[in-house]
């Protein structure tokens, strides 16, 4: 599922793009949540680094990660911090465990029912710009 | 040569709602009201601290040029609300290190609830790449989601959350400088609009203009001239503790803290009065568990057992917090240290006195990376 608005594609707050950014910005291209594996110590890092935090290497590849996972904390958002998201008030953020161990952070969609701690959630993605899809998460 | 050092006190700017006063306004008259109050010249002040959101363009080393101060030591504070304790904790060091004999350490912004949320889509770049895309409602979102989590895992209720924000609302009636003086009850507090679930607008903070500057020197200096001072038993901070926890439900403090009782030799109920930094109550219960006052997961059943007023057990946040006070930005995180040391060197409004208060700690939280406050801080105090 995508949704690209050129007229509005100023105004929304974007990410800064670098060398260890851009295939996390743009797997959902593919549908596919991407992060960092380290090569040397094969620890998934999120969010996308540099370098491994853990043992510091500069090798890593790309793997697809899983797309459900469960809510691990939310919050029904009444204001918004930029008045680009006041059309969307009220709106849900998530905090998602997904099935690898992740902590995953973004928006939670309710297709039905009220969420709560431990309720399943999947993983969709919103189109940004040419270069920036979110992975936004789907409850119900 | 090893020197002791000692904090001498603080002062405070009046706090502005909205304010058109600059940050350079608030900073330099919380630097000249420090000096001013303890009569003290900038040419004999040789180390400067300074923690600040939106000092830019300017930095320590122009703000001793505005200050008319030539530093030996220098200290840019990056950690937030927890930069000020860190930076006393380092000007203390610089002192017993013979770096710097005379020490002022300012924190402060102008700041206003536009200014707070302009900052929050680029605050730092993980906030900026990884969470203000989505819309997240700003700090108050983040905080939603580790109450929630608090409330769940450990039973903690809005009612014992909402003791911290009303106790402080009365104290902060015997706070000249405070912004919200207006009594709060509970029912207040639980019937409030919604912020961000379930936090709500007794929750938060409003962030305001002000600043304040803590000033240390040599505790011989001190003694030569006849000035009040609190003693620093102990004290610690990190920067990025926790890893990659995006709801960091235990900070710093529960690595520390305990050796930081066992080098001032003192324990958790010896303490008379606490400077908790207040961005949230949630955030209170957290500094206790962390703190080692209870248990983790205990801090709101600690709450709502403890007398926590000025006449109390333990006397928490004794001028209103942030909460009633407002928040100066990263001067937030100096409030709850001057309070302490006005309550040490018995400055406050007699009405929120504590009773002869020996022992404190004050602790520091903040800049807000990926989910977690990246800075924690805290230290012992002990009235000289």
């Amino acid at each position: 599922m995508t949704e690209y608005n050129t007229a509005t594609r100023t105004e929304h707050p974007m990410p800064v793009l670098e060398e260890w950014n851009r295939p996390f910005f743009a797997a959902g291209v593919n549908g596919e949540i991407r992060l960092q594996l380290c090569s040397k110590c094969n620890r998934t890092i999120y969010y996308p680094r540099a370098f491994c935090p853990r043992c510091g290497s500069e090798d890593y590849s790309w793997e697809t990660q899983p797309l459900e996972g469960t809510i691990d904390s939310f919050s029904k958002v009444w204001k918004a911090e930029n008045p680009y998201f006041d059309p969307e008030l009220p709106f849900y953020i998530v905090l998602v465990e997904l099935g690898n161990g992740i902590k995953f952070f973004g928006r939670l969609r309710v297709a039905s029912g009220v969420p709560a701690i431990g309720d399943p959630v999947s993983a969709e993605f919103v189109q940004i710009d040419d270069e920036v899809w979110l992975p936004r998460f789907v409850r119900g | 040569m090893p020197s002791e050092a000692v904090i001498v006190g603080s002062y405070q700017t009046p706090y502005v709602k909205n304010p058109t006063e600059t940050t350079l306004y608030f900073i330099l008259k919380s630097i000249g009201g420090v000096l001013n109050k303890y009569g003290i010249s900038p040419t004999e002040v040789d180390g400067l601290g300074v923690s600040s959101f939106l000092m830019g363009p300017d930095n320590t080393t122009t703000i001793a040029e505005q200050s008319g101060i030539c530093a030996k030591w220098t200290y840019q504070g990056s950690a937030g609300g927890a930069a000020h304790v860190a930076g006393v904790l380092d000007a203390q060091q610089a002192i017993i290190n013979g770096s710097a004999e005379t020490v002022v350490i300012s924190a402060a912004d102008s700041y206003s609830v536009a200014v707070h949320n302009k900052l929050m889509n680029d605050f730092n770049s993980s906030m900026r790449d990884y969470i203000a895309p989505h819309g997240f409602g700003g700090t108050n979102g983040l905080f939603a989601m580790l109450q929630r989590k608090h409330m769940a895992d450990y039973g903690t209720t809005r009612e014992q959350l909402g003791k911290l924000s009303v106790i402080q609302r009365e104290n902060a009636a015997h706070n000249e400088n405070a912004l919200l003086r207006t009594p709060l009850t509970i029912e207040d507090y639980l019937n409030c609009r919604q912020i961000a679930e379930p936090i709500g607008l007794y929750d938060c903070v409003m962030p305001c203009g002000g600043g304040e500057s803590t000033l240390l020197m040599s505790k011989a200096k001190a003694e030569s001239l006849g000035l009040p001072y609190v003693e620093i038993l102990a004290g610690d901070y990190r920067s990025n503790y926790g890893g990659d926890q995006f709801l960091l439900m235990s900070g710093a403090w529960a690595e520390f803290q305990s050796e930081m009782f066992s080098r001032a030799q003192i324990s958790h109920s010896d303490i008379d009065v606490v400077g908790l930094y207040d961005d949230y109550p949630i955030m209170e219960v957290i500094q206790l568990e962390g703190l080692g006052f209870c248990p983790q997961g205990e801090g709101g059943r600690f709450i709502e057992d403890t007398d926590i007023s000025v006449i109390g057990d333990l006397s928490i946040n004794t001028g209103g917090g942030q909460l009633s006070c407002g928040q100066t930005g990263a001067g937030g995180g100096a409030i709850a240290l001057t309070e302490v040391l006005m309550q040490m060197n018995g400055e406050v409004e007699v009405q929120r006195q504590v009773p002869g208060p020996e022992l404190g700690v004050v602790s520091g939280f903040g800049m807000i990376g990926f989910g977690k406050g990246t800075g924690q801080s805290a230290m012992i105090l002990k009235k000289g």
